[in-house]
């Protein structure tokens, strides 16, 4: 007698029972010696990425699912170097992602997904390399198999016990510390934080599977290090002349810390305007921002890369300004009329719909299509690689909160008039506004709304076809509260009110923590220090009347370098200093930054600071107006054999002249020197640190591309435009880029990531901005407290230390 | 009617040779591969059959993807309240492999201290494994218990008491012939 079966189509039953199995035998105390038997599931996310077409009918948001990886090899990886080797007992995994293996000794089970494995069917996009620690395997017995998931997040817990890494718990990095820290980061229970994704419901599963996202990509790019033999930086420093190649622990971690800028969850980028950094340090009218800079980190020598305020914003979105030098709106000049018959240009809108003041709505809408800039830049960027898309390609969120847009607006107009929406006037009781001794502003003075108190000038995402027609786009642009008519903004008359319309979104958001990795934060043009003119009726006189702090131009000589100390072109940078302190308790209050575990920075910035580009060509002036990536010279001079450059053929490593962009030597000239401050809610993160090294707003984008993990060092164009403009880069392309022909200084003039890797020379004064030491120098008086412009010293020789002013820990 | 003899005395014999006493059986085991490396698991023991199932097991021998192991392995099974019994009784083979729940090991430590090498096919639980790890990395192997399991008695000989009344009844159906033939 004799029986034969195929099973292969019984199910995969009784899993519980098994575990069943294993729980009653947990208790058994198996010997260190015997073998141990794992059996699980190497699971994940299927991320499809955006389409971020420059036409909205040709995009497509990503969609994120859980998925299983098949034909993975698995293994026992014995000697921790994040490889299966020949004798390390391995498999691979079933098409369900399943897999059973017994070794004669517990290890860390790894596994190793080619491209030739699939998830969820489909071939893996990258390489990788998951693990799962051994401390999480509990050992039963080689007769009843332990269960065990591998997962980009069983992978995170293995990375953050190497790195000593568990926030928010005491007592070490242990794995159940790591674990749960990774779950008090993302906000769900430590008991499904390592779980098959598949198997976790609701916001628990969105969490896990946004992570899983972001961790597949980091952990992709620690296997590419791997696979291209990077140096070891723990080599470097031992033998830097002959350095081992990087295994995947080590990359695992390298690709948490990009350039040495590490990876943070969220981060929060307070835009200021128009003021020089001695214009605000030592300021009685910015008491809040200058403590702010004395108890944290703070850049001190950041330079802007345009004037006005436009080309600054575009550039903090994609790291450059593409020769714009002023504020036209983002869709001017997209037509040409030629006997009366209007005809778009090659540049104009495909947003749907498109923004029309013969809309309803948007009859009054200040949208206008005439260029006033000669001659003509393109202001409506095409098919650019920027932040924006970049993040949501990455899988990451990105926001901008805008203070006092109009209930019902479209965000890519500016904000209109609004009789209906009223205020009353800031009143400064004497001894609450640098000292004043008589109040400032009216009790009886009514101030209705005005026009234009968000612009889209000031938008970093506005000027990019391409991320006006992300599905994201409109969700993306949020409310930002605090604003003086907030109160009566929902009695607009201008627009419809749309339903559950919240006028304070980013309260909300980061109440419930859907606040984006990438955060500007942009206050209305009298809460960011740049002024417009607010006027009313003082029903106590019956005549018209100005805001007390909304007033006066900001001159880049304001605060305490002013002979007037008191006027109102000062009273807005004591209002601006106030909305700061405001949005940085808000932010500091709130559930998002008290959870240690979570990695959240604030940056306050300017767009600019006050030293003007337009001198004569050849005089100090040019020299050093900016840093780092801006094209030396003067916007007079317009050489117009300055190009952007773009890699053709993509991934060719080979970069050419983008000469379609009409008159770029015009833009990237910079504007001087302004306050850059970090504030992080790490416990452990360094205090008072000072980095006086150059850096630019091309540095900063190259810096948040860093932070998120959206770059690769090794691939010059994987950084957007100019931000790729390291040493090195302009070096292999200097017959290309002659704007840097005649650079007598390569550190100053090329992009570096803020990270404080550069030792400042012993004995090297540090170059200022003209603002900081020639233009003002002797003009005004000092002030009681007040620094006079152009005395701000410059630094003499290296900071005092280092250290990495984004550091997580000493 | 020599026919319908015939058949009588092969039944008899059969259901004699059926009754339960030690018979050697061979085994193989095909891990289905998707979930592993597809490695294959031989080896015959004694046993008892009774219907589908087969107890008292003993003198296991195991080959590993062709590999014997050489020594003694231990029959044995695991509890469902997931302890491990050892013990000629405690196996259960099954032809059909559904009911099969057992553990070839080098070792009868109920907690399995000291295991090397072992075949485990638990079809409750859901799970085969094999492994020796003294030959580590390809030589250990497991699934949900899908893959391709075949039983069958090694030497399908009747067995020496049903042979006299074999005997018996084929000499009174040549005796019967002679006569007719007479």
């Amino acid at each position: 007698m004799q029986n034969s079966r195929d099973v292969s189509g019984a199910p995969a039953r009784n899993t519980l029972l098994s575990a069943a199995i294993a729980a009653a035998l947990l208790g058994a105390a198996a010997s260190q010696a015997a073998p141990v038997t794992v059996r699980g599931t190497v699971a994940g996310s299927l991320f499809t990425p955006p389409v971020n077409a420059s036409n909205p009918a040709n995009s497509t948001a990503s969609t994120t699912v859980a998925s299983t990886y098949a034909g993975a090899k698995v293994c026992f990886d014995l000697n921790n170097n994040g490889a299966c080797d020949a004798n390390e007992p391995n498999t691979l995994t079933s098409a369900t992602g399943s897999f059973q293996l017994t070794s004669a000794t517990n290890a860390n089970v790894i596994a190793e997904i080619s491209t030739s494995a699939t998830n969820n069917g489909s071939p893996a996009a990258q390489r990788l390399v998951l693990r799962t620690s051994a401390a999480g395997i509990t050992p039963v017995s080689p007769l009843v198999p332990a269960t065990i998931t591998v997962t980009p997040l069983t992978t995170e817990v293995v990375r953050m016990m190497e790195n000593n890494e568990a926030l928010g718990t005491t007592g070490g990095a242990t794995y159940a510390n790591a674990k749960a820290s990774l779950a008090q980061r993302l906000g769900v229970d430590p008991s499904v934080v390592l779980s098959n994704p598949a198997s976790v419901t609701g916001a628990a599963q969105k969490a896990i599977l946004a992570e899983s996202v972001v961790l597949t990509n980091r952990f992709g790019f620690a296997a590419k290090m791997v696979d291209r033999a990077d140096p070891s930086p723990a080599s470097l420093k031992v033998n830097p002349s002959n350095p081992t190649a990087i295994q995947i622990p080590e990359a695992q971690q390298v690709a948490m810390n990009v350039e040495g800028i590490p990876r943070y969850d969220h981060i929060f980028v307070i835009m200021l305007e128009n003021k020089a950094t001695s214009s605000i340090l030592n300021s009685p009218f910015a008491p809040h921002i200058d403590a702010i800079l004395a108890a944290n980190n703070q850049f001190t020598n950041y330079f802007a890369t345009g004037n006005p305020s436009e080309p600054n914003y575009t550039a903090l979105g994609a790291g450059d300004d593409f020769g714009i030098t002023n504020d036209d709106q983002w869709n001017c000049d997209t037509t040409t009329t030629v006997n009366g018959v209007v005809t778009p240009t090659a540049n104009y809108p495909q947003d749907l719909p498109l923004p029309d003041k013969n809309a309803p709505g948007l009859q009054n809408s200040p949208f206008t299509t005439v260029c006033n800039d000669t001659p003509v830049v393109n202001h409506n960027i095409f098919g650019t690689a920027n932040l924006f898309n970049s993040a949501t390609t990455g899988g990451l969120a990105w926001r901008t909160y805008n203070e006092s847009m109009n209930p019902g607006q479209d965000a890519r107009t500016d904000s209109i008039a609004d009789t209906a929406v009223t205020a009353p006037d800031h009143v400064y009781a004497p001894g609450t506004l640098a000292g004043n001794i008589t109040p400032v502003g009216s009790p009886t003075l009514t101030l209705p709304l005005p026009a234009g108190l968000y612009k889209t000038k000031h938008n970093p995402a506005m000027a990019y076809q391409n991320v006006r027609s992300a599905p994201e786009f409109k969700s993306s642009n949020r409310t930002l509260g605090g604003g003086q008519w907030d109160a009566t903004l929902l009695h607009t008359s201008v627009y419809s009110v749309p339903a559950g319309y919240n006028t304070d979104q980013f309260g909300s958001d980061l109440s419930s923590g859907d606040i984006g990795a990438l955060n500007y934060v942009i206050p209305d043009q009298c809460d960011d220090m740049h002024s417009i003119t607010v006027s009313g009726t003082d029903s106590a006189t019956g005549h018209s009347a100005t805001a007390s702090d909304c007033g006066g131009v900001g001159s880049g000589i304001d605060g305490g370098n002013d002979p007037a100390p008191d006027d109102k072109a000062d009273n807005i940078m004591a209002r601006g200093d106030s909305y700061v302190q405001y949005l940085v308790n808000k932010i500091q209050t709130s559930a998002v930054w008290q959870n240690q575990a979570k990695r959240e920075a604030i940056v306050i910035m300017f767009d600019e600071g006050g030293a003007t580009f337009n001198a004569t060509a050849g005089t100090t002036f040019d020299k050093t107006n900016s840093c780092c990536g801006w094209v030396p010279g003067t916007s007079s001079s317009n050489p117009t054999n300055v190009h952007p450059l773009i890699e053709s053929p993509p991934g060719s490593g080979n970069f050419v002249p983008d000469t379609t962009v009409q008159n770029y030597g015009a833009g990237n000239h910079g504007h001087g020197n302004s306050i850059f401050a970090v504030l992080t809610n790490q416990p452990n993160a360094p205090k008072q640190i000072k980095d006086s090294d150059a850096y630019s707003h091309f540095s900063f984008v190259r810096t948040l591309q860093d932070m998120f993990g959206l770059s690769d060092p090794e691939v010059s164009a994987s950084y957007v435009n100019r931000s790729k403009y390291t040493e090195s880069f302009i070096a292999a392309n200097i017959t290309n880029l002659p704007e840097y022909m005649g650079s007598a200084d390569t550190h100053f003039d090329a992009v570096r990531p803020m990270s404080h890797a550069y030792a400042i020379a012993s004995g090297f004064s540090e170059k200022q901005s003209l603002d900081e030491s020639v233009i003002n120098a002797g003009t005004t008086t000092n002030p009681p407290g007040g620094n006079a412009a152009g005395t701000v010293p410059p630094q003499l020789g290296p900071d005092g230390n280092q250290t990495n002013i984004w550091a997580l820990h000493p | 009617m020599i026919r319908q003899l015939i058949k009588a005395a092969v039944l008899v014999a059969a259901f004699a040779g059926a009754s339960a006493h030690a018979d050697t059986f061979d085994f193989s085991y095909t891990f289905n591969g998707a979930g592993g490396l597809g490695g294959t698991i031989t080896g015959s023991f004694q046993g008892t059959q009774n219907g589908q199932l087969v107890t008292d097991v003993s003198n296991v021998s195991v080959v590993f993807d062709g590999t014997a192991f050489n020594g003694p392995l231990f029959s044995g099974t695991s509890n469902s309240d997931g302890s491990l019994s050892y013990g000629p009784s405690a196996a259960v083979i099954s032809f059909n492999a559904s009911q099969n729940n057992f553990v070839f090991a080098d070792s009868n430590d109920p907690q399995a201290n000291g295991v090397t090498t072992a075949f485990l096919f638990n079809s409750t639980a859901g799970f085969t494994n094999a492994f020796n790890t003294n030959l580590l990395a390809n030589n250990t192997d497991g699934d949900d218990a899908t893959g391709q399991w075949s039983l069958k008695e090694a030497t399908p000989v009747p067995v020496p008491a049903a042979l006299p009344l074999l005997a018996s009844g084929l000499g009174f159906l040549f005796a019967k012939r002679r006569r007719r033939a007479a």
